[in-house]
């Protein structure tokens, strides 16, 4: 199959998904076997993206810089393996977690179009479509969270959507002020551009909105106020999809367009204010998240807390950086999701996931902590799991550029990680017998078996992962097969 | 031309910021929509301002004459994304409280 036709699936698998779904009054078997089928047709993307190569469909056959052009390169069809995986692993813990009252308000068709926001952004070579998908994508995820009931939740629906929109309207003044200075929004159009100017003067302007934009969605500290208020008052099975892809989307796009176009001289614009923002990230995530006492908040802490290491593999942004960036990605996607849907395990097998109300799971059911605990020591980087390998080479890749700021972050980062793991440890899972417990669904448990697993071969096969990783930054250091695939060999000049 | 729509955009994007601050709903509804317009006319100016001038390719006529379609189909998306967002902000504000 050539690349143009998975493309064209993985954009519109959700959509007929969706479609399908809405017709047979929300149910969720056709956003499940659209689920499958993407991931299929992203595995096959990443297989023919190995080794650098990039492939463009201009879609209605219009020329490069003019029309819009869809792209996958490795870090694109990488992205969209891991975010088709933990959409199918949600989908899932919907069926069996979640009320009638989330199928009735079509949740699954939302799920789908979710995932069809994902894929485009991913997919999109042109700033303004990336800004037509992150629509797609936060319209679906409000619809989403406005199902949930309760007062709590309602404020926490507000919140998200307000500074959302804000983020998006940042965004969208920032294409029309880069499109009035460049002429041209499209990527490759942009890195060529750019390679031509001798200052970045004009466009840093532009692009701090951009940073501002982005980093709103990924959750940088200072603006990443809003994430643990609004993610713990969503269900597990939701809030394990929004964990795991909307902050790492804002990630997906920094990389994209500060790793890749905005690059002037080897440095892209602001880049030792996001290295410092970064470490402020991860510092202030993991010490928001020592403080709480809910499984849930603890994670939404730790989110922000790792969304800090992978925005400091950019900002250090040396080939062996943004390897362990990219691969570091990978990695959190697949266990931050998986923490989640065991934060559902803990809570409908125990019934609550307060610390202080859950205890001694480890002896009413060892599968659920031993679920719990791969995730858990991966995100803190225990080797041999997957979160060993990308904070080492991350740190390697620090110490070789003499960051040591970054290296002791690094450091320091993880054993507070250890430390706020180890507290839900000897919390929930040790202790005495509790008096009622559920068990679970074994439908649920190898789901959140499978992502495990993943973890462990993410770790345990980290070589062949870590040498896609490596083709992917090197298509976004040197994006000349980027550039090819897109505007054609010939290079055409603009009018 | 270009000097009105800098002082429009101006004071569009000052009253929603202020609007957005607020603290109501309704107020930061109103904000959101202002900014909203703020960045459309952003859009439509980033293409060059023409009076007159059509965005429709003619063999005949000289390229230097037409405004810049690109924008234009750019500011149509704007606008009814912002549209679909007005709506959906409006249905948050008006939804029983249960």
């Amino acid at each position: 199959m050539t690349p143009q036709i998975l493309i064209i699936a993985c954009l519109l698998l959700p959509v007929v998904g969706a479609v399908t779904s809405m017709t047979m009054r929300g149910h969720y078997a056709p956003a499940l076997v659209a689920g499958i089928i993407s991931f299929a047709a992203s595995i096959i993307l990443v297989v023919q993206t190995a080794g650098g190569h990039v492939f463009a469909l201009h879609v209605g056959n219009w020329p490069a810089p003019y029309g819009v052009v869809l792209v996958v390169d490795g870090f694109a069809a990488l992205m969209l393996a891991v975010c088709q995986l933990v959409l199918v692993a949600s989908i899932i813990f919907a069926t069996k977690t979640l009320s009638a009252r989330f199928r009735r308000r079509h949740l699954y068709p939302l799920l789908c179009t979710l995932g069809l926001g994902a894929n485009g952004a991913f997919l999109t070579g042109d700033l303004f479509n990336l800004y037509v998908w992150f629509e797609v994508l936060l319209l679906s995820s409000f619809a989403i969270m406005a199902i949930v009931p309760g007062k709590e939740a309602r404020k926490a629906t507000w919140r998200y959507v307000v500074i959302n929109l804000i983020a998006s309207l940042l965004f969208l003044i920032a294409a029309g002020l880069i499109y009035g200075k460049t002429g041209t929004l499209n990527f490759a159009d942009l890195h060529r551009l750019f390679q031509k100017t001798e200052k970045s003067f004009l466009i840093e302007s532009s692009s701090a909105l951009l940073f501002g934009a982005f980093g709103i969605k990924a959750a940088l500290i200072p603006l990443a106020f809003w994430l643990p208020r609004s993610y713990p008052q969503l269900p597990p099975a939701i809030s394990a999809l929004f964990a795991a892809l909307l902050t790492k989307i804002g990630l997906y796009a920094l990389y994209r367009i500060f790793g890749m176009v905005f690059v002037f001289d080897g440095a892209f614009p602001h880049q030792q204010l996001l290295f410092w923002l970064a470490i402020i990230t991860m510092m202030g995530g993991v010490l928001g998240a020592v403080a709480q006492n809910d499984m849930r908040r603890i994670l939404s802490f730790h989110i922000i807390s790792q969304v800090g290491y992978m925005a400091l593999a950019l900002a250090i942004y040396s080939p062996l950086a943004i390897s362990a960036g990219v691969f570091y990605l990978i990695h959190h996607i697949v266990v931050k999701g998986n923490l989640f849907l065991v934060t559902g395990l803990v809570e409908g097998h125990a019934g609550s996931s307060d610390l202080k109300k859950v205890y001694g799971i480890v002896r009413s059911s060892p599968i659920i902590a031993a679920l719990f605990a791969v995730p858990a020591l991966s995100l803190a980087g225990l080797p041999p799991l997957s979160g060993f390998f990308a904070k080492f080479a991350l740190l390697k890749g620090s110490l070789e550029l003499h960051q040591w700021a970054a290296a002791v972050a690094i450091i320091s980062v993880g054993l507070l990680t250890i430390f706020s793991m180890l507290k839900i440890w000897s919390a929930a899972f040790w202790g005495d017998d509790l008096p009622e417990t559920e068990p679970q669904p074994k439908v649920l448990l190898a789901t959140s078996g499978a992502l495990a697993a993943v973890t462990i071969l993410l770790g345990l096969a980290s070589g062949l992962f870590f040498r896609l990783a490596n083709d992917a930054a090197h298509t976004l250091l040197d994006p000349s097969a980027y550039i090819r695939a897109v505007l054609g060999p010939t290079n055409p000049t603009l009018p | 031309m270009e000097f009105f729509v800098a002082v429009t955009i101006g004071i569009l994007v000052a009253a929603g910021i202020y609007r957005l601050l607020g603290g109501c709903k309704v107020d930061i509804i109103i904000g959101l929509i202002l900014l909203s317009q703020a960045a459309n006319l952003i859009i439509l100016a980033s293409g060059g301002l023409k009076h007159n001038a059509s965005a429709l390719m003619d063999e005949n006529t000289d390229p230097a004459t037409l405004a810049d379609p690109l924008p234009q189909a750019l500011v149509l998306t704007a606008i009814v994304i912002g549209f679909g967002i007005l709506a959906f902000l409006l249905t948050l504000l008006i939804r029983p409280s249960k």
